[in-house]
């Protein structure tokens, strides 16, 4: 499975799917013109990736500073696709950040987080 | 005899009467959304607005605007310069001052057959509390999206949740078989 970089724009964010390390970053800001298209191969590529996966070590990182309610519905399914990677045995590690004083995506990260029940999550502040 | 200098000083003079940082009305493309976004963020900065705001307010003009991109049903549809096919939608945008805050609004054309579904939808979401909004934005995530949605279809419920001073909305029947819709939400 060949690893995913993709530079950030104005408008999308900066990828890197690392699947040889199980290292996966999202980083900057998310709002495409067309989510979906934008998105599509990233999810079915981590799905792929996630179904064949046994007994890894996954450190997945969001690291956005602003997406929109469209992105927020890729996110919660890359949760949840992270979430049932972990309940198969994998040791899932995810790890949301958020702009210091940016109340709305730490409310948003410990809303998503609050749903997993399987892999372990954390949230760092940070400033920019 | 009113003069083209006096016609356009009026209208500004309203504008500015009115505490709006700019409008802009016409056709929306994904160029404008990104244009008016850096300006606006550029705007916010100068002002210092403090960063929360700025960021609540930068949400919602860009759920807002989406809207418009998405459905409004005044729209050109012909050949985009790249030989596609292209689908131009009008509305209009205000981002201005009030009440210590600031304010978003926007307008565009529906068909009347999407009012009462629209406004049922908004009505829910006007009685609903920050903890409520949130539940429902949560599920609406996890719903498939409708046929012919475009987007998340939770665009409404960001705007409510991100609104600190709330929003409302309001419809009036413009010609046969078309509404206005308006949309203001505070910050």
């Amino acid at each position: 499975m060949d690893n995913i970089s993709i530079a950030a724009t104005l408008r999308s964010p900066k990828i890197s799917f690392d699947f040889t390390h199980n290292k996966f970053n999202i980083s900057g800001e998310s709002y495409p013109e067309n989510v979906s298209e934008f998105y599509s191969p990233l999810i079915k590529e981590m799905e792929a990736y996630l179904s064949s996966v046994v007994n890894a070590d996954i450190e997945f990182c969001f690291e956005l500073i602003y997406f929109n309610s469209s992105t927020a519905k890729i996110l919660l399914e890359l949760f949840d696709m992270l979430d049932e990677a972990a309940h198969r045995g994998n040791r899932v590690d995810i790890t949301w950040t958020y702009e210091v004083d940016d109340d709305n995506l730490k409310e948003l990260g410990q809303e998503f987080g609050a749903d997993l029940q399987h892999a372990r999550f954390s949230m760092q502040e940070i400033t920019l | 005899m009113a003069s083209l200098a006096d016609d356009l000083y009026q209208l500004k003079s309203q504008f500015d009467r009115d505490n709006l940082l700019f409008c802009y009305s016409g056709f929306f493309t994904q160029e404008v959304l990104e244009g008016i976004g850096v300006a606006l963020r550029a705007k916010l900065a100068v002002e210092q607005t403090e960063r929360r705001v700025a960021k609540n307010l930068f949400s919602v003009f860009v759920e807002q605007v989406q809207n418009v991109v998405r459905y409004s049903a005044e729209k050109d549809e012909g050949d985009s310069e790249q030989g596609g096919e292209t689908v131009l939608r009008y509305g209009i945008l205000l981002v201005g001052r009030r009440a210590g805050g600031y304010f978003v609004s926007c307008g565009n054309l529906v068909r009347d057959e999407d009012v009462e579904r629209l406004r049922g939808e908004l009505a829910i979401i006007e009685t609903l509390s920050r903890e409520e909004l949130m539940i429902q934005y949560k599920q609406a995530l996890r719903r498939p999206p409708p046929p012919g949605c475009k987007g998340a279809n939770v665009g409404f419920l960001d705007i409510a949740r991100l609104a600190g001073g709330g929003v409302e909305f309001d419809f009036t029947q413009v010609r046969e078989g078309y509404s206005f819709f308006a949309m203001n939400a505070l910050m």
